[in-house]
């Protein structure tokens, strides 16, 4: 386990302990991570004081090895953690989205300023032409 | 790691923000085969009383982390349905 040295502090019996910093790592982070782990090993979680836990991961079976399991575990708090960072930067243009798509009047747009946009007939985008160029 | 003696009741203390009261009981309730155990909540911290059956006496530490890790799971599973709920757009 030398590999994650420093994160991981004490190994005993197919057992590791990875202590998480909760600066680095949230705990919406670490909740994700344990919870798509603990089909595959056992977890014990454990505060150690207001800014670190402990997070013992023991195998469930004995041919998995216990430095790649650990070494998937804390690859995955890395990847929690940017999904989060992304989903937090990305999350008001996603709902925009979603609700666009689900709207049936234009939501950017929703004082008509643009007179005619969302009008079918009036094709403000030229869809309509570059078919029917595309098609000659 | 987490010590069990056969035949004595052991106290675990667990973090309530890890392991809520509602997840633990409904763990010990689909775990009453294999040991008994009450739980009593402290203001910091909730203490597990755990006593096993002789009888999985040579497998209790197992025993122990499954039911744990089980406990976990639970408590994972409600929080994230949660929120789920309160979110149905994600």
């Amino acid at each position: 386990m030398s590999t994650l040295k420093g994160m991981v502090h004490q190994t005993s019996n197919g057992t590791a302990v990875v202590v998480v910093q909760e600066s680095v790592y949230s705990l919406e982070a670490l909740f994700r991570t344990c919870y798509l782990f603990t089909d595959r090993c056992y977890l014990f979680l454990k505060r150690v004081d207001g800014e670190s836990i402990e997070v013992h991961i023991t195998v469930k079976n004995e041919a998995t090895g216990l430095d790649a399991l650990v070494g998937e575990f804390c690859n995955e708090l890395i990847d929690q953690r940017v999904r989060a960072d992304i989903s937090r930067e990305s999350g008001k243009i996603r709902e925009i989205i979603v609700a666009q798509a689900f709207a049936e009047g234009n939501l950017l747009d929703a004082l008509g300023t643009t007179p005619g946009r969302d009008d079918y007939n009036e094709d403000p985008l030229g869809i309509g032409d570059s078919s029917e160029h595309r098609n000659s | 790691m987490i010590p069990v003696s056969i035949g004595i009741p052991e106290t675990i203390r667990l973090d309530k923000e890890f392991y809520p009261a509602s997840s633990l009981r409904r763990a010990i309730s689909d775990f009453a085969e294999y040991l008994s155990a009450r739980i009593t909540d402290d203001r910091d911290y909730i203490a597990l009383h755990i006593r096993f059956d002789p009888q999985y006496s040579s497998n209790s530490s197992t025993v122990v982390r499954e039911f744990l890790n089980y406990a976990l799971d639970l408590a994972l599973k409600a929080r994230f349905t949660a929120e789920d709920e309160a979110s149905p757009d994600d």
